[in-house]
């Protein structure tokens, strides 16, 4: 309200000013009324409005009357990115690992439970009017409303046996909220029954907990829309388990029981493969890929700008990503087919409708592009928006003769009133290696995409470019070991106090790059009925106990320590390379009679060769 | 005079040394894995490693190595867990400095003797029990006046200890089934003087007297995988599985 006051008083003042309106145009300065009913001026830069004057007049007469054309225009256009959503995804049950803050891990034959807090906050000096949240949950959970939410919140379309596969609903009608005023509800979302009754996930897959709540709301008399990325968990027979072949989680696109079907330029299903399962009691082997961040790689980049967001996903299994932020870049083993899907994204926020659009962005040499069918789309931000925006220009792909990169445009012009905020228009490609045998080794980077760039002109006629980041491909073969240990468990049996020792196994190591290996927990054995007795134990590393005694014992507790590390190992991939690790136990006369046993991990990175 | 059987049965002289370890049940062992390999062991001595030798059922240790793993992978990051595991059987010294009392008794009286010193040292409860002890007894069949004389026992350092400790009739010995708990005593070694006295009476014809009886010390904490008879390994190390409980 203080702002359309403010506004109305500044057009006022610039009518009554109007006629005497120096010959230059400029800034004027612009005053703000406080709560407390005083009038602030307003520095040249600040956060509530800004008044520019122009077109000058100026002219001499007797006549009586002197009839000047004056113009004055007034442009309301609160910050609606302050209005805030937040979607927080709280794991109840232990057996759920986040990957992210949206995205979990979880094992197939557990219920799953999560609780899911939504707030709400106004951020804005003015009251948000008719605030309202709708959040759809997938089909193979069920949901409940924790607790009495400001306002009126209910599930709509729940089960409550939990037997129906059905989109519980969060239907929350919050009603105003007052500036600096916030609302929270939360929803018990917890994995839904399937055909037998068992509530837990019974096949591999990735299941989505929500769409993404959708708040709408009234601030100053326009409708506001605001979306909160939804949350998804990935399940999996052995939570920790990746591919065989090292690949990430490659689940199945298609879904699962309870899911839906894919939507459109949902990947292929890409089969499963059994991870390396323990072979004997208390023997695990897992291969986890990690990022730098150390996170589970998502094999995908993006590249976003608010109003044009790019997101390249790998298709194929041999691409893998390094870096972070921009300097996060694909892999892709030399000679090999690789492909991705890319999904464009154009959307209007916060801003006047705009006229016409233009995308472009140049992909590598090395590389086709399709338009995968049925993907481009311009969705308006309400279903019943009576302005249809089309689906915009067809998509232009074209190779260039002379340094035969491949331009990709699409453009879209229209009324205004057809690509109002939230309007999005999207689009996916298919980008895969044009020959079959992909990339050729190389030191230096290929271009997967660069000069990305949006054009847009709002309705103001004041047009706007947004570029986005390169990205890039390396070709380059990836570090690969072949690993085997003779033994992961070790086993004593002692008659009588003395100091012993033995081979505690054997680890032979092939493939290309370095390997270093890392110990954790290792310690002392410790008795296993819960008495503090400990029987002290060492390690050492050697081809035979005599160079073990020369290179030293190694107390298990600082086996742990990095500087007692291997490695780095080079490998090669036709002469493994064997480390011997012994043991050494002192059995002392205070050990009683009983079983001792200390658990320790031993963690094999693999890296690229070089520094 | 009960307290006074249940503190020479438990050789509770040494009490107040006793710290208990953990009043712990303890376990019989763990079964190897089936892949479970043997592995050549070396035992220090003096200075010196010295092979055991796979296979010797009479080695003081032996291992075995199992579970083994193999993969290849694609720069990653391998987590492999290793367990190590030890199994330590009960072990037990003791020694009785002697095993058979003589008198030789010239006139009646009573009389008092530390005949033997004993001492015991384990790494877990020791259970001991007692069979036949009795009053010593006339030799030669329906001769004599009264056929026994009066025995007792009790234990101490000096005779007055012993004297204060209280003595404790032959015959109730054998009632009693006593376990000596786990502790840095124990494991450290206990030692104790065992008295002994006897009443010869007037009514004691002259003759020889004796009794013959047992003590038994027991292993609570026997390893699945020791041959009992011999303390040995068994021969079947792999085969060989921890009782039901």
């Amino acid at each position: 309200m203080l702002h359309r006051r403010m506004v109305l008083a500044i057009f006022i003042g610039f009518l009554v000013l109007g006629c005497a309106a120096p010959a230059f145009g400029g800034s004027l300065t612009v005053y703000r009324l406080e709560p407390s009913s005083e009038w602030v001026e307003l520095p040249p830069v600040n956060p509530y409005a800004t008044a520019v004057r122009g077109n000058p007049l100026q002219g001499w007469g007797c006549a009586g009357t002197v009839s000047l054309p004056v113009r004055a225009t007034a442009t309301f256009e609160p910050d609606m990115r302050r209005a805030e959503i937040t979607v927080d995804f709280i794991p109840v049950s232990r057996d759920i690992r986040p990957n992210d803050a949206r995205l979990f891990i979880a094992p197939l034959g557990r219920r799953l439970e999560w609780r899911v807090a939504i707030t709400v906050r106004n951020p804005n000096d003015i009251a948000m009017r008719q605030v309202k949240v709708r959040d759809e949950f997938g089909p193979a959970f069920r949901a409940t409303l924790a607790g009495r939410p400001q306002g009126d919140a209910r599930i709509e379309g729940d089960d409550p046996r939990g037997r129906l596969l059905l989109n519980p609903t969060l239907v929350w009608d919050i009603g105003d909220l007052a500036p600096s005023e916030a609302a929270r509800a939360e929803v018990t979302v917890v994995t839904g029954r399937d055909g037998h009754g068992s509530q837990h996930f019974t096949r591999e897959g990735i299941y989505s907990i929500d769409t993404g709540a959708r708040l709408t709301y009234v601030l100053a008399g326009q409708s506001q829309i605001r979306n909160a990325p939804p949350g998804s968990v990935i399940a999996r027979k052995d939570a920790d388990a990746l591919r065989g072949d090292g690949a990430p989680f490659d689940v199945p696109a298609s879904p699962i029981a309870g899911e839906g079907s894919p939507g459109p330029g949902s990947g292929p299903a890409v089969p499963s493969v059994s991870p390396i399962v323990s072979k004997g009691p208390q023997v695990g082997v897992v291969m986890r890929r990690v990022n730098e961040e150390g996170g589970i790689g998502a094999r995908g980049i993006s590249r976003q700008g608010g109003r044009f967001d790019l997101a390249a996903v790998a298709a194929t299994p041999n691409v893998t990503e390094v870096g972070t932020g921009i300097d996060q870049r694909f892999v892709v083993p030399p000679g090999e087919y690789a492909e991705w899907e890319v999904s464009i994204a154009i959307t209007n926020l916060a801003e006047l409708g705009w006229s016409e659009w233009t995308m472009a962005i140049t992909f590598g040499a090395e590389l086709s592009v399709e338009e995968v069918p049925g993907t481009r789309d311009i969705v308006p931000p309400f279903p019943w928006w009576p302005f249809d925006p089309g689906t915009g220009d067809p998509l232009d792909i074209i190779r260039d003769p002379t340094t035969a990169k491949v331009d990709v445009r699409w453009g879209w012009s229209g009324d205004f009133l057809c690509f109002i905020q939230g309007t999005r228009a999207v689009v996916k490609l298919k980008v895969y290696t044009t020959s079959p045998t992909g990339y050729a080794p190389s030191e230096l980077d290929y271009i997967f995409s660069h000069f990305m760039m949006l054009h847009f002109l709002p309705y103001n006629g004041i047009p706007a470019t947004i570029r986005l980041d390169a990205i890039y491909i390396r070709s380059e073969s990836e570090a690969h070991a072949d690993i085997a240990l003779s033994a992961t468990r070790l086993d004593w049996r002692v008659r009588k106090p003395g100091t012993y020792a033995s081979i505690a196994t054997e680890m032979t190591f092939a493939g290309t790059g370095n390997l270093s290996v890392q110990f954790d927990d290792f310690a002392d054995l410790a008795r296993q009925d819960g008495g503090a007795a400990i029987i002290a134990t060492w390690y050492g590393f050697g081809q035979d106990l005599g160079a073990v005694e020369s290179s030293g014992w190694i107390v298990a507790d600082d086996l742990n320590l990095d500087s007692n590390s291997r490695g780095p190992i080079a490998l090669d991939p036709t002469t493994p390379t064997t480390l011997r690790m012994w043991s050494k136990i002192a059995v002392g006369e205070e050990d009683s009679s009983c079983e001792y046993e200390d658990v320790g991990v031993i963690t094999f990175i693999v890296s690229n060769g070089g520094p | 005079m009960p307290n006074m059987k249940r503190t020479i049965l438990l050789l509770a002289l040494m009490a107040v040394m006793l710290v208990p370890v953990a009043a712990l049940a303890a376990s019989p062992g763990v079964p190897l894995p089936a892949n479970a390999i043997e592995v050549e062991t070396w035992k220090l001595v003096e200075g010196q490693w010295v092979s055991q030798e796979t296979g010797n059922i009479e080695a003081l240790a032996r291992c075995w190595s199992s579970n083994p793993v193999l993969g290849s992978c694609n720069k990653a990051s391998w987590v492999v867990t290793f367990t190590h595991h030890a199994s330590v059987a009960q072990w037990i010294e003791w020694t009785l400095s002697g095993s058979r009392w003589d008198w030789r008794i010239r006139k009646p009286g009573t009389y008092a003797a530390d005949c033997i010193t004993a001492t015991l040292k384990s790494n877990n409860d020791v259970a001991i029990d007692y069979d036949g002890f009795a009053d010593l007894a006339y030799l030669e069949a329906g001769e004599g006046v009264k056929q026994t004389i009066d025995t007792y026992y009790s234990f101490g350092a000096t005779l007055a200890e012993a004297e204060a400790n209280g003595w404790v009739g032959a015959s109730a010995l054998n009632e009693e089934h006593d376990v000596i708990d786990d502790s840095q005593a124990l494991h450290d070694g206990l030692s104790t003087k065992l008295w002994n006295k006897i009443v010869v009476e007037n009514c004691n014809s002259s003759c020889e007297y004796e009794d013959q009886s047992t003590i038994t010390i027991s292993l609570t904490n026997l390893k699945h995988w020791i041959d009992p008879d011999t303390g040995n390994f068994k021969a079947d190390q792999i085969g060989s599985q921890p009782p039901t409980p």
